[in-house]
């Protein structure tokens, strides 16, 4: 709990220079109302007679992802606000600060005087007080390493082995070499970016590829209003890393393409501006909403946001999919994108819960995993949502390579970063089943999970593994690993010894492959995905959960397995209809009485 | 050890390998007598209920408690008997404890008790006479207070749960549970390095006090201005001391 004094010195500075700097600009704001303008949300009535060309106003590949996912033109929440309504208003109040089509609404800033009068003008359904506390990006990135010096121009950074080593293994568990050998990069995929700032994107070697065939192809900064995305915060720079940066490619060829960071390195990007990353201001939602707007016009097939509003606007019990951000998320799933969320890194804090717009019941909300256990990162935020609906929905790492500005690269920690991990599995996914819906993405990408059908509060179905969509007989049963047996007070979980019997490794003579994924240097193109969990030395884990009748958990565990019988639950816990499942090994089992 | 559970593992598996069900429940209900398994190795254990309890108190909830630290300098023009050093030589600082009962989004009260040190340095000049005639290397009046002290809460706009913004309307009161003055002086030649002087009781400062203030604040940081209304020394012993102490305070949570 202590606090330096310079930063004590900084605050009264700061609020001294603040209360100086305000006199006079009040004195010098004569013709302006008494009462301080706040914001309001300005909900409308209707849209009648207001007209719409949605092959004028979509572009073309917004209408190809409606029409591949058999969703209409266009629908009402298409439609502009009324020209009428929206000219009323303006006359009525200091600024506009937002048009919403799809909540057909208006945020304004205005006076309560000003509000009271809006709240009598025709077509004006409702008139709200906006939040006015701001919110902060939860999920902000936090460097774990220390920052390596700058090399020069003309030789790539240096990369530690551990390092190199991690970047390697965040795509190899998600299926990275499996998805290049089906040549599955993402390529056809729109992927829009909701950050802080992407400074350093334009210069980065990383992105030189990108830059080169001219894979983004669209930004803009929603709060200044301009398309300059490449300033203010670098979280978005370490974001977009972690999909589409690459590898230095090596000292002879500083800035060839290396090896992918993320599994969409060849698709096309959308960068939104959507968070100031020092001077919090109170337009985030605003701007996550006019973005996602933007993004469903430019024909985004999924939008990635790396952002979580907590306790500076909203209590736990308010995680239940209802915000401003939430709402607007669920609605860009309904239009047909895969919204992908970072859970949150409030685990090992007061708050714990997952933030919003993660809570919508739409959104895939990713969680951390630690790269050396497989196992939950404390800090990463933990489910449910307040009404009890699975969160998050799946997890990858938590702790990544990924870049920096000025061309480097950096060890990171935050779900930040498994959020983008996860959108790259996403769009790998999604190009080689084009056919599917938002809403079936989604549900497979939950089935795809390592623990599929268990799940927990902190993992949730765990990390989406590349067979399901790759292997024919990814979804065939699995042999059972456990029994149950129960006696009179309790009930047991028994190992079966085959599950336990760990195969001795031989090695082949010679190797398909001169590099195992772990290893630095190019993918092996035949080789399985590595395992983020417990190493050929370790035990390997059982989940297990007790679930009431309506299947939210009342708790759960995961246990390092060191002997056969592994678990005893006592009965009474399970009357009621309470249920104990478990999962061992790929196999998931469920008992009650 | 290892032996032990060998021969377990071993009777288990040909159990399980060879008889029926009724054997597979006798194996196990031998398993499950007392002692027959290690304590396993939980990696990972949450209880819902737990984690989703929802709290009553908080810093935007119904009640919220916590510490908090703060100092202050005192402000103003020293009586003509007692020209006091500014700066930190007069200043003041507090511990205390905070109870906030929230009524509305934009409003509560705060109760608070403290302890606070106030102290006034006095410059040695000619025209000083109080709290001692004679002049001194350094003089201080140090007072070791008891304080409660009641306000009203404005919070400005909806937010979640955290203190926000807010000013703070205060009255407060205290008893004065100590009080010393301490003299520096320069020793003659040949003596010790330092002679201080600590009179403690002094009778010419009165017991209690009192005032009011202000706190302007945003999350656990905040500026605090307070008033004394009573004067600290006692009637017929002189023009009494500055009673503004302008501060910061930090919430401790």
């Amino acid at each position: 709990m202590g606090f330096p004094l310079f930063a004590v010195r900084r605050f009264l500075l700061i609020a001294c220079l603040g209360a100086l700097a305000g006199a006079p600009t009040a004195q010098a704001q004569t013709a302006a109302p008494a009462a301080p303008a706040t914001r309001y949300w300005v909900a409308l009535a209707d849209k009648n007679g207001t007209a719409f060309d949605p092959q004028a106003y979509f572009s073309a590949p917004a209408r190809a992802r409606r029409a591949r996912q058999h969703l209409p033109a266009f629908e009402e929440s298409d439609r502009p606000v009324r020209a009428d309504y929206l000219a009323r208003i303006r006359a009525a109040v200091d600024t506009v600060t937002l048009i919403s089509r799809w909540f057909n609404a208006v945020a304004v800033r205005a006076t309560p005087a000003q509000a009271a009068a809006l709240g009598a003008l025709p077509g004006v359904r409702a008139v709200a007080a906006w939040p006015q506390q701001p919110a902060r990006a939860a999920v902000a990135a936090r460097r774990v390493a220390p920052v390596p010096p700058a090399a020069a121009a003309d030789e790539p950074p240096y990369i530690a082995p551990e390092d190199y080593r991690l970047a390697r293994r965040q795509t190899a568990v998600l299926g990275a070499p499996a998805w290049q050998r089906a040549g599955l990069d993402g390529r056809g995929l729109r992927i829009a970016l909701f950050d802080v700032g992407f400074r350093g994107v334009d210069a980065h070697p990383a992105f030189a590829a990108l830059r080169a065939r001219h894979g983004i192809v669209a930004t803009h900064d929603f709060l200044a209003n301009r398309p300059d995305v490449y300033r203010g915060g670098s979280h978005g720079t370490e974001v977009l890393g972690c999909l589409a940066g690459r590898l230095p490619g090596g000292p002879s060829a500083a800035l060839a393409a290396g090896p992918a960071l993320g599994l969409a390195p060849a698709a096309d990007y959308l960068l939104a501006r959507t968070e100031r990353a020092l001077r919090e201001t109170l337009s985030e939602e605003e701007a996550w909403l006019a973005a996602a707007e933007w993004a469903d016009r430019e024909g985004a097939d999924i939008i990635n946001s790396s952002l979580a509003y907590t306790e500076q606007r909203y209590f736990p019990e308010q995680m239940n999919g209802r915000s401003l951000v939430a709402r607007a998320a669920a609605l860009a799933a309904h239009k047909g994108m895969l919204v992908v969320c970072a859970a949150g890194n409030d685990g090992d804090t007061d708050w714990v819960r997952i933030g919003t717009p993660a809570d919508a019941d739409s959104v895939l909300a990713v969680g951390g995993l630690d790269p050396d256990t497989g196992l939950h990162l404390a800090f990463s935020s933990v489910g449910p949502s307040a009404d009890r609906r699975v969160k998050p929905d799946v997890s990858a790492f938590g702790i990544v390579l990924s870049t920096t500005p000025g061309g480097r690269y950096e060890r990171l920690e935050g779900t930040s970063f498994a959020s983008p991990l996860v959108a790259g599995f996403a769009a790998c996914a999604w190009q080689q089943r084009r056919g599917l819906t938002a809403a079936q993405l989604y549900g497979q990408l939950r089935a795809a999970g390592d623990l599929h059908p268990y799940f927990d509060y902190a993992s949730g179905y765990g990390l989406p593994r590349a067979a399901f969509f790759l292997e024919k007989n990814a979804g065939r049963a699995v042999e059972p690993t456990f029994d149950f047996v129960p006696n009179d007070s309790l009930v047991a979980v028994v190992l079966r010894p085959a599950a336990t019997t760990r195969p001795a490794q031989e090695l082949p003579l010679v190797a398909d492959a001169p590099d195992a994924p772990d290893a630095p240097g190019p993918p092996p193109p035949s080789a399985p995905a590595p395992s983020p969990g417990p190493g050929p030395n370790s035990p390997p884990y059982l989940y297990w959960h007790l679930a009431d009748r309506r299947g939210v958990l009342r708790r759960y565990e995961v246990r390092a397995v060191t002997q056969r019988l592994v678990l005893q639950v006592p009965r009474r816990l399970l009357r009621g209809g309470d249920a104990l499942r478990v999962e061992f090994n790929g196999y998931t089992a469920t008992y009650s009485e | 050890m290892s032996l032990l559970i060998t021969a377990t593992d071993r009777r288990l598996r040909k159990f399980w390998t060879c008889l029926g069900p009724r054997a597979r429940a006798l194996a196990a209900a031998a398993l499950l007598l007392p002692g027959a398994a290690r304590a396993q190795q939980v990696l990972l254990r949450a209880n819902v209920a737990d984690d989703t309890l929802l709290n009553r108190t908080g810093p935007n909830r119904r009640y919220f408690g916590h510490l908090y630290m703060g100092g202050g300098l005192v402000a103003g023009p020293g009586a003509a008997d007692a020209p006091l050093r500014h700066g930190l030589a007069s200043a003041e600082l507090q511990l205390g404890g905070r109870l906030k009962r929230r009524i509305t989004q934009n409003v509560a009260v705060v109760a608070d008790a403290r302890y606070a040190y106030l102290r006034y340095a006095f410059a040695q000049t000619a025209a000083k006479t109080f709290p001692s005639p004679g002049l001194h290397q350094s003089e201080t009046l140090g007072l070791h207070q008891i304080q409660a002290e009641g306000g009203l809460r404005l919070n400005a706009g909806r937010r979640g749960n955290t203190v926000g913004s807010y000013l703070d309307l205060l009255a407060w009161g205290g008893w004065v549970a100590g009080t010393t003055r301490t003299a520096a002086d320069d020793p003659a030649p040949g003596g010790p390095a330092r002679t201080t002087t600590t009179d403690a009781g002094l009778p010419y400062l009165r017991r209690w006090t009192g005032g009011a203030g202000a706190r302007l604040g945003f999350d656990r940081y905040a500026l605090v201005a307070r008033r004394r209304f009573g004067p600290v020394r006692r009637p017929g012993s002189g023009p009494d001391l500055p009673a503004w102490v302008l501060g910061f305070e930090i919430g401790l949570f």
